[in-house]
């Protein structure tokens, strides 16, 4: 390889020239140093900027709203929910005990459980101080005691 | 500015405000959602985008206000906050990227209208956002900040987490672009707009 360079001819000697003359762009930071073009530019973008027309601002709400202390269940739905989960429990238990002899085939190695069935559950009676559920063979009832007799009041009264 | 920064970052303000105080909380609101709506159109020039942000923002500086550190400069954690908010924004919206270089090589027609003239308002706010748009979202944070925002130096390379040579940079490229943009079509000095 040789080590001599290749002469340059007028055009490359040209755009050498130029490249070593180029300047770096200004970078300064006062708007006030730059061209009056681009000051011009400049101080339209801010006047625009300053006038912009805000859209009205939706307002939250200051201040957090109290919560609201929660409403005590009414007694007897409590129990008639409990009642209700109880009475589910027992009929599921019973369907699942009962079908081993209905299907005894040892070839089926798995088994969808059968959905419970929530109709199953037949309310008998509602009354201010009792509640009576069944689903099939199982029969529930729920009694509300009745409030302590008042120690003042004569015995059986 | 129609409202000034000092108004909202008020310490006694800014007490009422972390202390829940219904008409601070308004007070602050009220003087807060133009500058912060300002710098969400700056950011992601856009109107109905940043009308979005600027909603976005103020709750999320009303629910931030707890951890503000009163030691601090108001406005920088201010301006800290929304910058992130308009980029996460603009990061979530690759859509908006699309459209912005579709946007950066539209051109506004014919000679701007004075900013300061009421009638051209809508006119004006499309050149605004169109301007805006033909900037890197870089040269954008930048030159808000910097230009339009009165920030100095030192200020826009914190916010923006770069160096103030950086800044520097991008504030030239951005000006030197807005030159290219709308040179021809301002009015030339003494001339008619």
């Amino acid at each position: 390889m040789s080590d001599e360079r290749e002469p340059l001819d007028g055009e490359a000697r040209e755009l050498r020239a130029l490249y070593r003359s180029l300047q770096p762009p200004t970078t300064a930071d006062e708007l006030a140093e730059a061209d009056p073009g681009t000051v011009r530019a400049v101080e339209w973008m801010r006047a625009a900027y300053r006038g912009l027309v805000v859209p009205p601002c939706a307002l939250p709400r200051a201040t957090p709203r109290p919560r609201r202390a929660a409403r005590p269940v009414p007694r007897v739905l409590a129990l008639a929910a409990a009642a209700a989960a109880l009475v589910l429990g027992a009929a599921a238990l019973w369907r699942r005990l009962a079908r081993p002899a209905a299907n005894p085939g040892p070839e089926r190695v798995a088994q969808v459980p059968a959905p419970v069935a929530r109709e199953g559950v037949e309310i008998l009676s509602v009354l201010p101080d009792r509640l009576e559920l069944r689903c099939g063979p199982v029969r529930l009832v729920l009694l509300d005691p009745p409030p302590p007799a008042s120690a003042d009041g004569p015995p059986g009264s | 500015m129609s409202t000034p920064p000092s108004g909202a970052g008020s310490p006694e303000l800014l007490r009422a405000v972390q202390a829940g105080a219904p008409e601070a909380v308004d007070a602050w609101f009220r003087a807060e959602h133009p500058e912060v709506y300002r710098l969400c159109f700056g950011f992601l020039a856009h109107p109905a985008e940043a009308d979005d942000a600027a909603q976005e923002a103020m709750l999320h500086l009303l629910d931030q206000l707890g951890t503000f550190d009163a030691t601090r400069s108001y406005r920088a954690w201010r301006t800290t906050l929304v910058l992130n908010r308009c980029r996460d924004r603009l990061r979530r919206s690759d859509a908006r990227r699309k459209a912005e270089e579709g946007a950066a090589r539209e051109r506004p027609e014919g000679f701007l209208p004075d900013p300061a003239e009421v009638m051209g308002r809508a006119e004006v706010e499309g050149a605004l956002a169109l301007a805006l748009r033909s900037l890197s979202p870089r040269e954008r944070e930048a030159f808000v900040l910097r230009d339009l925002e009165g920030l100095e130096t030192a200020e826009v390379a914190r916010t923006m987490s770069v160096t103030e040579s950086s800044v520097r940079s991008l504030v030239t490229l951005a000006r030197r672009r807005l030159r290219e943009l709308l040179g021809a079509h301002l009015a030339p000095e003494g001339g008619e707009a």
